[in-house]
């Protein structure tokens, strides 16, 4: 069996999440609540033997527990190739998440709406906290 | 990846162009230093992150 996708982002990122559920959900589960009839389509996600279909991204993301725009932005390129994904992007827009919308929520309020910039400074601290 | 779990799933946002280019600055810096774990909104880090924003917008009005 051959592994086209198995150095993908999206790979990568769904080999992650099954890792970090897989004690109380199985590869069964998972499955289905994907929308897939054939529970060996996990494993072979897992394998990057195959890529993660666009229309399958958001049954995908209930099943990993994620939020779908999250999952839409690594599957994109893994589905139709880098420069695509960027054009794509570049036209309708990078989906934002549900945490994203919050933390923009969050520094809009808490700079009452002044619209700061993200300085030299603000960087440092901002990978203090988001970090690794 | 402890910080993707949990958020509840919904129909994708397409809001990029209404946010300022601050704002994507931002956003897309998150993004990359949280080598896109998408990080979930806690107190401490909201703490720490308006702790931050008070000593920016106050330089930026200097």
């Amino acid at each position: 069996m051959t592994h086209p996708h198995k150095d993908t982002a999206a790979t990568k990122f769904i080999n992650a999440r099954i890792n970090e559920i897989s004690h109380r959900k199985s590869q069964q589960e998972m499955a289905r609540e994907a929308g897939f009839k054939n529970s060996n389509m996990i494993t072979l996600l897992k394998l990057g033997s195959t890529k993660l279909a666009l229309d399958r991204v958001p049954g995908m993301a209930k099943a990993l527990e994620v939020d779908p725009a999250l999952l839409m932005r690594v599957t994109l390129e893994q589905s139709v190739g880098t420069t695509a994904a960027a054009a794509l992007i570049e036209c309708f827009g990078s989906p934002v998440t549900e945490n994203e919308q919050g933390w923009l929520d969050e520094l809009r309020d808490a700079s009452d709406n002044s619209d700061p910039r993200l300085a030299g400074r603000a960087r440092t601290a901002l990978r203090g906290i988001f970090g690794k | 990846m402890s910080d993707t779990p949990f958020t509840t799933p919904r129909h994708m946002v397409p809001n990029w162009e209404n946010l300022t280019a601050n704002e994507r600055g931002w956003i897309e810096f998150i993004r990359i230093i949280s080598g896109g774990r998408d990080p979930r909104i806690t107190t401490e880090r909201v703490r720490a992150l308006r702790e931050l924003l008070d000593t920016v917008v106050s330089s930026d009005q200097r």
